[in-house]
């Protein structure tokens, strides 16, 4: 009954129809458009998409069917079209096919759907161990078998959140130290927390693991292509989620090594800062940086959040004893977000911060620490 | 259906339960963020 | 027998404090249930206000944390379960032949807890600290580590639970024991059987999530260390225990809805439900398989492999008796006499959009895709497209199909249409391009965001809006109805059938005094 002369007859709509549809369909796949993932870089990461475009298109499949059948229902049994109605309304028949049809289609999927969450959690045989510690609100890596580690935090400068000037190409995805990883080899990140639960996140690498205080967790990933992948923390884990981004720079192993070996210099170089002495005007200095750190909870101008994070202008443990101002920061305070950075910060950074609170916001007390002073203290 | 009236003593102890549950579940919440503060 | 005389009831403020007429406590519920729905679209307002644009302009990420989690928990336990107990107050009696609840008192005191656990929860917000702002969820340690709000969501939380259950038992003993005569189970209204098993499902998992929140409690302020692993414990469990209520919960939160469409379509279609038997043995599988399907919250958490396939195997299953449904559905249009008024364009969109719903679930459910879907928007999309155009969709059908029968007038049907097709347009506006962006990576729960994401956070935020203000159209069709319009007859819809239409419009204050016989 299709007559395909007649130009708006029924031929050419099926057609036109499927055009678009089809023309939709493939912009799904694009991800220039935000519309699909970013582009795989490993083998998991692929089959992870691969796996994804199955599902979703068994799933439009469906749809088209079932909604299908419910636009043809409107169109045509209207009582305004006078479609008197039928008086069916039951039938074991297709009761039994209509569930046996999605089970066996269930069933196909379930099983590639198997055989890669297998390959997923093989963590086995890795070339290279990264430990990976989520903090309130930064994160912190140890190559445990190379004795570097260090911390993540993110780089972008607070005058592009608060909108005071143009924000970068990588706004809120970017860190002032990445993860370097060598290419075509097996990286096995064992993931834990320091604090609350954190979840450590790339798409690109097809990885998302949580990050759990008191736990450890296992995942694994070869990335093949050389280059930057981003993420973010994927775990609600206070008011800075959203801006403790994960960055990772996949590299010949080559660089590699030699990255390696400058880092492990730096070490060097902050252990010998602690043994030196400090002017105040050279502690304060520095202390005013460290202070960034602080200042997410503890306010820009010492402020805080009343009731939920106290001020450190005026506060009474920035101008008492210097011992108990010294313990906190080192210890922190368990069952709240202050955290004990003696395990994240250098002696220096601690000296520095430390004498910068005690004289800035007004406190004035006059205060110096040397960092061998907090040397003592460990 | 109109639901049937309780006799007034039957009444008088159901409200006295109900306020007694009702000021020792404050009396607890109370407590707890009092222990929330020290 | 009857009482020959009506007994005199208080009138004013008294009446409603007192009352313990299942029609006005159905009302209480609804009423309550639309003005919550409003203070929780308020705060999705200003959670979408604030993504319009990267960078922070509105509110600082504290206060934002403090929306996320009250706009989830006052549209969970205000708005949704509210308004279906409402319906289940207002209707079941009248569908079954019963002159009233089982327990009348009881009914009272259920829904008076909750403005007083509202104005707890609410007051949160002016407690030095401010609100919960850990999600709804409420995960330790973050929720350890809250300030005075967090206890108060806490005792809330008790209070509401403490309603759902004695909801619960009420809507149990008046079904099984009040039916009329001649009514076996098997021929009660599906709306009656999906509240049926609703209120098993409540009995079960109210007390779980009572026993997490005050493990929660215990650990922030009595010295325990349940969630705490340095003191021997583990926060995992607290998830296992929350999902353990909070997967049946979602079903909770589902199987009126589809009660609602079950009697909403074979009505406007004309044409008797398709496969009633089969509706009454998916829901009940839907039911069951939601306690064994928990995990699939926590998917990255770290579980052994073979709990990771149980799971999904688990999970994928319930897409064959909910698929079984919406054929049922379909099934009961096809070949009726269709009409297309108000209640029935909402029915349809609940069926079509739930659907799409469904789908994303099922993308979900497959584990190595779920690593990358987790926690980021594209879970948000699922759950507001099952929970939104699922939940208060048929929560809206419900209201226009029963508004002349408790109102004794026709709404007005032009309002209604605007109002229906505003809400579908606005609605997938907002949530559509959310699969988008989860998809290209944007996670959940935060107040900014990388420049990629910008353009669909955008679309989002307009039809936000617009769903958002489209809603009071809703308020004003329904405060017209209950003021005036049409007549409504008893049997105000042309192919209704049920014994709540064998009764005068609006429906007396006392109804199937001596009950009802039913061949």
């Amino acid at each position: 009954m299709l007559r395909s002369s007649k130009g708006t007859g029924p031929a050419q709509r099926i057609s036109l129809l499927t055009g678009i549809a089809l023309f939709l369909v493939s912009t799904l796949v694009s991800a220039e458009y935000g519309l699909n993932f970013p582009p795989p870089v490993t083998e998991i990461a692929k089959e992870v998409y691969s796996l994804h475009m199955l599902i979703m298109l068994v799933c439009v499949g469906i749809g088209v069917v079932v909604f299908g059948a419910m636009f043809w229902s409107i169109v045509m049994h209207r009582k305004s079209r006078g479609h008197k109605a039928a008086t069916f309304h039951e039938s074991t028949t297709i009761e039994i096919i209509w569930t046996a049809i999605p089970f066996m289609i269930l069933v196909g999927m379930a099983i590639p759907s198997t055989a890669t969450l297998i390959k997923m959690e093989d963590t086995k045989n890795a070339d290279l161990v990264i430990k990976i510690t989520g903090y309130q609100w930064k994160w912190k890596y140890e190559y445990l078998e190379q004795d570097v580690s260090f911390f993540s935090n993110l780089s972008t400068p607070r005058d592009q959140i608060d909108n005071k000037v143009a924000k970068g190409k990588d706004y809120l995805l970017e860190v002032d130290n990445q993860l370097l990883i060598p290419t075509g080899k097996k990286v096995r990140f064992l993931v834990t927390a320091n604090d609350v639960i954190h979840a450590w996140w790339v798409p690109q690498l097809g990885v998302k693991k949580d990050a759990i205080p008191g736990f450890i967790n296992e995942v694994w990933t070869r990335v093949d292509e050389p280059g930057t992948y981003r993420g973010q923390c994927a775990e609600l884990c206070g008011k800075d989620h959203g801006f403790m981004p994960i960055v990772v720079q996949a590299v010949s192993e080559d660089e590699f090594k030699k990255w390696i070996s400058v880092k492990k210099a730096e070490v060097v170089a902050t252990a010998a800062d602690a043994g030196k002495s400090w002017s105040k005007d050279e502690l304060l200095q520095r202390g005013e940086k460290v202070y960034q750190t602080c200042a997410a909870c503890h306010g820009a101008t010492g402020a805080g959040i009343p009731g939920v994070f106290p001020a450190i202008k005026g506060s009474k443990i920035a101008t008492g004893p210097l011992g108990a101002h010294l313990n906190i920061v080192m210890k922190g305070k368990p069952g709240t977000a202050m955290q004990a950075f003696a395990g994240q910060m250098n002696d220096a950074d601690i000296a520095a911060v430390v004498t910068f609170q005690r004289n800035a916001f007004g406190n004035n007390t006059g205060d110096v620490v040397q960092p061998s002073a907090v040397k003592a203290l460990r | 259906m109109r639901t049937t009236k309780l006799p007034e003593s039957q009444q008088r102890a159901v409200l006295r339960t109900a306020l007694w549950l009702a000021a020792v579940a404050c009396a607890l919440f109370v407590y707890t963020l009092w222990r929330g503060m020290k | 027998m009857a009482t020959a005389h009506h007994d005199e009831h208080p009138t004013g403020v008294l009446r409603w404090l007192t009352t313990t007429n299942h029609k006005d406590i159905g009302t209480l519920y609804l009423v309550f249930a639309l003005i919550m729905l409003f203070v929780g679209g308020a705060m999705a307002l200003v959670i979408r206000a604030e993504l319009f644009q990267p960078g922070l302009q509105i509110v600082q990420p504290h206060f934002f944390n403090q929306m996320t989690t009250l706009h989830a928990l006052v549209m969970i336990f205000g708005a949704v379960m509210p308004a279906f107990t409402g319906f289940a107050n207002w209707q079941i009696p009248l569908m079954i032949g019963a002159p009233d609840m089982a327990l009348p008192r009881l009914n009272n005191w259920s829904f008076w807890l909750l403005p007083f656990a509202f104005t707890l929860l609410l007051s949160s917000l002016f407690v030095p600290g401010g609100g919960p702002a850990g999600g709804w969820t409420l995960y330790p340690p973050l929720s350890v580590q809250g300030s005075m709000g967090t206890d108060f969501t806490i005792l809330a939380i008790h209070m509401m639970g403490i309603s759902s259950v004695l909801g619960a038992i009420n809507v149990i003993a008046t079904i099984l024991n009040m039916r009329a005569p001649g009514m076996v189970l098997l021929k009660m209204p599906l709306f009656v059987w999906t509240w049926l098993i609703t209120a098993f499902l409540l009995l079960a998992v109210m007390p779980v999530l009572a026993g997490a929140v005050t493990m929660l409690l215990t650990d922030r302020h009595f010295g325990t260390h349940f969630f705490d692993a340095s003191g021997g414990g583990d926060p995992v469990m607290f998830q296992h225990v929350f999902w353990f209520f909070g997967h049946p919960e979602v079903y909770i939160l589902i199987l009126p809805a589809f009660g609602i469409a079950s009697q909403i379509i074979p009505t406007f279609a004309r044409k008797p439900l398709f496969g009633y038997e089969s509706m009454v043995y998916a829901t009940a599988s839907i039911a069951f398989l939601s306690f064994i399907v928990w995990a699939h919250h926590m998917f990255t958490v770290g579980m052994p492999l073979a709990g990771e396939l149980f799971f999904m195997y688990a999970t994928m299953m319930i897409a064959v008796p909910t698929g079984v449904k919406v054929f049922n559905w379909v099934a009961t249009m096809w070949k009726g006499s269709l009409s297309f008024e108000t209640p029935m364009l909402f029915a349809i969109a609940f069926v079509m959009l739930f659907t799409i719903g469904g789908f994303s679930g099922l993308m979900l459910a497959i584990v190595p895709a779920d690593f990358q879907y987790h926690d980021t928007y594209f879970v948000v999309a699922h759950f507001h497209y099952v929970l939104v155009s699922g939940a208060i969709f048929a929560i809206i059908a419900g209201a226009y199909y029963w508004l002349p029968k408790w109102t004794g007038h026709m709404y007005n049907e032009t309002l209604g249409k605007w109002h229906f097709w505003l809400s579908v347009i606005g609605f997938n506006l907002t949530f559509f391009p959310q699969h988008f962006l989860g998809l290209a990576g944007m996670p959940r729960r935060i107040p900014d965001y990388a420049l990629q994401f910008t353009e669909f956070n955008q679309w989002s935020t307009v039809g936000a809006f617009m769903f958002g203000f489209s809603q009071l159209l809703f308020v004003a069709v329904v405060v017209k109805a209950a003021r005036g319009g049409k007549k409504a007859g008893a049997r105000a819809w042309e192919g209704a059938e049920g014994l709540e239409w064998t009764v005068p419009s609006p429906a007396p204050y006392h109804t199937f005094v001596t009950p009802p016989h039913i061949k």
